[in-house]
């Protein structure tokens, strides 16, 4: 189960790499600078969790070769807006780890739903999306 | 840096491709809740035997968030020009007082008082988001030792007190 978990978990890390590539594209200056490094965090967590994933004999996850945006990115509004889907989805999905996960694992998703509940709030505070925090991030 | 970075090309990739929706990877997130509910936890992790869920732990846990939702109550009495700001995070600690209390098969703790504070912005922010790092770490740690049917809704509000932090900066 913990396995299974962490697997539907790297497949949002995946999903949310590819999307930052829509995002910093159109983004300038220091709010592109701030989308590569939230790409990079889901990097290194993809990398994390890939390892995870194999060493518990859960085979090789690839990425898709393309994923269908929510909605048309057309400018640094829309790429904030997609920014925000893209943390929060990340979040739901290791929040669903967090139950059939402990230890070390468990440990990961947490810190994992804390980093991409906060990158939520500070692309929604960025791009003053309302609200800026939500009572339960990643969902009940 | 960032991948194709041709929005137009993107756009022509995207609309051609449906099936495998962006969404879809996060969109697991709603089936594996339907697993949970199908295993006897509700969405707050309740079940049949919350009383074995409420350790000394947990029961300090709903003790401190109760007290974290009155400490934003009080900023807000002290420092009404705060209100706008500061009332979503009071409420996130008042929607996470009932779901631990239904969790844990406990009553929701009645106000404690919205006590003592500075009465300036700067200090009431100051005093809320000393508040709130420590309520991250007492959450953080709740989740990893609590009980797994406890660890989605412990976690979310830990996640949920971090991000406040954003908002009290």
């Amino acid at each position: 189960m913990s396995v299974d978990a962490l697997r539907t978990a790297l497949q949002a890390e995946h999903a949310a790499i590819y999307g930052y590539g829509a995002v910093g594209a159109h983004l300038t200056g220091d709010l592109r600078e701030v989308a590569r490094q939230a790409e990079n965090a889901h990097r290194n967590r993809r990398d994390e969790v890939a390892l995870r994933v194999e060493a518990g004999g859960g085979g090789f996850v690839a990425a898709q070769p393309a994923y269908a945006l929510p909605f048309e990115v057309t400018d640094a509004r829309s790429a904030m807006a997609l920014a925000v889907r893209l943390e929060e989805g990340s979040a739901g999905a290791w929040r669903e780890v967090l139950s059939a996960t402990d230890g070390d694992d468990r440990r990961l998703a947490l810190d994992a739903l804390i980093a991409c509940a906060v990158m939520a709030t500070r692309w929604r505070k960025a791009g003053q999306i309302e609200p800026l925090t939500l009572p339960f991030p990643g969902g009940v | 840096m960032f991948g194709p970075g041709d929005p137009a090309t993107l756009s022509g990739v995207h609309s051609g491709i449906t099936r495998r929706g962006l969404l879809r990877a996060v969109a697991a997130t709603a089936s594996l809740a339907g697993v949970s509910a199908a295993a006897g936890c509700d969405l707050f992790g309740g079940s049949g035997d919350d009383q074995e869920n409420a350790t000394p732990e947990m029961r300090d846990l709903l003790a401190g968030t109760a007290a974290l939702a009155a400490a934003y109550e009080g900023a807000i009495d002290r420092v009404p020009s705060l209100t706008g700001r500061l009332t979503g995070p009071r409420d996130a600690h008042r929607a996470h007082v009932e779901a631990l209390a239904q969790a844990l098969g406990l009553p929701v703790p009645q106000g404690s008082g919205s006590g003592s504070g500075p009465s300036d912005s700067a200090g009431a922010l100051s005093a809320l988001a000393e508040l709130e790092s420590d309520g991250v770490e007492a959450a953080r740690q709740a989740c990893l030792t609590g009980p797994s049917r406890l660890a989605s809704l412990v976690g979310t509000i830990a996640a949920a007190r971090a991000c406040h932090l954003e908002i009290l900066r």
